[in-house]
């Protein structure tokens, strides 16, 4: 299996085809996402982002082109089957109204793990209070999505969008209704995870700031993407806070322990086999290894 | 375990959706409501007549079959004998029943002719209000008192009774007693006198309209009505099941009439839930969206919208058993009021639980068309909804 996470082959979009309002949204992309990176695309409004960002995270279809996920070419599955996909791999957070108004902040973390059916409800809405903790939103666990500014909906959305420990999460503009240090926080922590876990991060912004967290930024323009960053960007070399690294660790280890915890009793309800059972416990312990040795640096 | 979790939440959905429309909820409840509050009523009410006529039934011919003939006093009574010798008889008495005018209004009342020794027989809940029983072979009556109202007579006084029969004149009766006929069809007024007068005033010297005839037990009444019947085909033969059985298949017809009645209001109830699940799904697209975004299935967006649907019509099926059972005393103590039947609704549990199975099954299937609609809309195009 090759490494690229995420490959487009000359993907094209375009709304209202053969219609007087027909729209080229992208035209022609060609892109391939390394696991583990964490990338932003920047670009003006209306150039085709969340087009983009649409079709990666397969809410959306192509209307030419190939879109590859994890090796699988899914460009012609069926909607159960990219619900599947989505469900096990990929974390979302839109750019307007992420969340069910019907259920408090913690039901919808809580939702995505449920839908996997690998938690106990009570298990789920353990690991979705810590992930809660870790975007600052403990104490409105229980409020509803109208009873939240529109920041704390964002940082929601994003502890949603973290709960099924996504191979990738794609991100619309995460950090638009965020001041700049709540901004700063969150980018922290999705630079923490891609380091320590190698979740792959595809970040849409329009702010500078966030693209400098990323180690690789596109620009897109009109519907085609550019590989040409300035200079001056490249040059950043991003760093979150000791401190903050250290916090998000200490959750990031209770989430784990949960999650050996859920593992055992899947395996013991016999949901997996022995063989996967020792095949994720494996990749746990590793990453509960690497952050041991992140917190004792 | 976790599955039903997942639907746990679709229920949570959907009843936070409903207490958030509390309007639209109620009055799509209420449709529901009613359709089976009507249900529920109608069934209430037939089931009490029929309880009521089987009593009635039971009341008048209890272990017996009556002979009698096509029209009129023609059966002899020196039957009476031979009838006796028959397996299975305990006794058998003549009786003359038959409608006559009374009075110089001619008011209509039921005549019945018996042997004193008999009466208690015929009319077993019967109650003396005032007076005396009459004598053998006295021109004395018992009137009932709706009669002696109508009439405006007391005891002591006399009446004019027109035998409505060729061959025969009127005569005057005293009144010797105010007599409660203990029959619950009661209301047209009944006079009872000796037979011997009632067949002098029929002018029918040993005969009489039917002759009752009491078995021991209840498996004997038809092989005896099959004896009788070959003894004397002339006759007409009643049995209490035979009468019983006709009116079960009159209530039958009037009981589907008015179910079919209630399924009309039914289609309503669907019609509104239908709408109401179409409405709740376009204002929630963007948040199928968002379910679809984090891999809800078909399935599980199905799910949270049936699940409003069977909240709605399982609800409206508890209001609608409430508004029937109220509904169904009002309108017999109505008919008790007005029309001075006597009619106690009865309760089924059978037909309260049947009543909240079609009012939930009812929604579920107004709901799924507009749940499927909203469960197969593409994510994409969900999310972009405005
Ligand atoms: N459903 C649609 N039908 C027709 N045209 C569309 C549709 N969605 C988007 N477009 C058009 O496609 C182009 C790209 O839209 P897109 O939403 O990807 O832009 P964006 O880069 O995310 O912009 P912004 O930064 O403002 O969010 C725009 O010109 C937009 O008007
Ligand atoms: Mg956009």
């Amino acid at each position: 299996m090759s490494r690229a996470a995420i490959e487009l082959i000359n993907v094209e979009k375009v709304y209202e085809e053969g219609t007087p309002a027909e729209v080229h949204a992208l035209r022609g992309i060609d892109l391939v996402v390394n696991k583990g990176e964490f990338i932003a695309i920047m670009g003006p409004s209306g150039s085709g982002k969340t087009t983009l960002l649409n079709i990666i995270g397969t809410m959306d279809k192509p209307t030419r082109g190939r879109v590859i996920i994890d090796g699988e070419d899914v460009t012609d599955y069926s909607e159960a089957r990219l619900a599947h996909i989505r469900r096990e791999k990929i974390g979302f957070v839109f750019q307007f109204f992420n969340l069910i108004s019907t259920l408090t902040a913690l039901e919808n973390v809580t939702l995505p793990m449920l839908l996997t059916g690998k938690y106990s409800e009570k298990e789920a809405r353990e690991k979705a209070l810590d992930l809660l903790t870790l975007v600052r939103l403990r104490e409105r666990a229980n409020h509803k999505p109208r009873e939240l500014s529109g920041g704390e909906q964002q940082r929601v959305a994003i502890a949603r969008a973290l709960a099924n420990h996504p191979t990738f999460v794609l991100m619309d503009e995460p950090t638009g209704s965020l001041d700049t240090v709540t901004g700063s926080r969150i980018m922290s922590l999705c630079r923490v995870l891609n380091e320590k876990f190698g979740q792959t991060f595809i970040v849409v912004t329009h702010n500078p700031g966030v693209a400098k967290a990323a180690k690789k930024i596109y620009h897109i323009r009109d519907g085609k993407l550019y590989k040409t960053p300035p200079e001056d960007l490249m040059k950043y070399t991003w760093t979150p806070s000791v401190g903050e690294k250290n916090e998000i660790m200490r959750v990031y280890i209770r989430i784990l322990r949960q999650e050996l915890n859920s593992l055992k009793r899947r395996l013991t309800s016999g949901q997996i086999s022995d063989a996967e059972y020792r095949m994720i416990k494996q990749r746990i312990l590793q990453d509960l290894e690497l952050i041991r040795r992140g917190i004792e640096k | 375990m976790s599955a039903l979790s997942v639907y746990k939440y679709a229920v949570k959905f959907a009843w936070n959706d409903m207490t958030s429309r509390k309007v639209r909820a109620g009055l799509t409840i209420l449709g529901i409501a009613v359709g089976i509050a009507a249900l529920v009523a109608l069934m209430s009410i037939t089931l009490g007549m029929r309880t009521q006529i089987e009593n009635m039934l039971s009341e008048t011919l209890g272990l017996a079959v009556t002979l009698s003939g096509k029209t009129g006093v023609e059966v002899p009574v020196g039957l009476i004998p031979a009838i006796m010798k028959i397996h299975g008889v305990v006794n058998a008495y003549p009786v003359i029943e038959q409608t006559a005018l009374v009075g110089s209004a001619l008011q209509p009342a039921i005549l019945e002719g018996i042997e004193l020794k008999n009466l208690k027989d015929a009319f077993p809940n019967m109650e003396l209000k005032e007076g005396r029983l009459f004598y053998e072979d006295e021109e004395g009556v018992l009137i009932t008192p709706n009669l002696a109202d109508r009439l405006g007579v007391d005891i002591g006084d006399t009446i004019e009774i027109s035998p409505r029969s060729t061959g025969a004149t009127s005569k005057r009766f005293r009144v010797v007693g105010i007599i409660d006929i203990g029959l619950s069809f009661g209301e047209m007024g009944f006079i009872v006198m000796p037979l011997s007068q009632a067949q002098e005033l029929y002018n029918r010297p040993g005969y009489a309209s039917s002759i009752v005839i009491k078995v021991a037990s209840r498996d004997l009444i038809h092989p005896l009505a099959e004896a009788l019947k070959k003894m004397f085909p002339e006759a007409r033969i009643i049995e209490p099941e035979q009468i019983a059985r006709q009116i079960n298949r009159i209530m039958d017809v009037v009981n589907a009439t008015l179910l079919s009645i209630g399924s009309i209001s039914l289609i309503v109830a669907a019609l509104s839930v239908m709408n109401t699940i179409a409405m709740v799904v376009r204002e929630r697209v963007r948040e199928i969206g968002i379910l679809k975004a984090i891999g809800a299935q078909r399935l599980h967006i199905l799910a949270i919208f049936l699940s409003e649907a069977f909240l709605l019509s399982f609800i409206g099926g508890l209001v609608g058993i409430a508004i029937g059972l109220a509904g169904a005393h009002i309108v017999t103590s109505g008919l008790i009021k007005f029309m001075g039947m006597q009619l106690t609704p009865v309760i089924d549990p059978v037909v309260l639980l049947e009543g909240l199975i079609i009012a939930s099954a009812v929604g579920v299937v107004a709901g799924f068309q507009p749940a499927w609609k909203g469960a197969n809309i593409r994510p994409i195009e969900a999310l972009r909804y405005e």
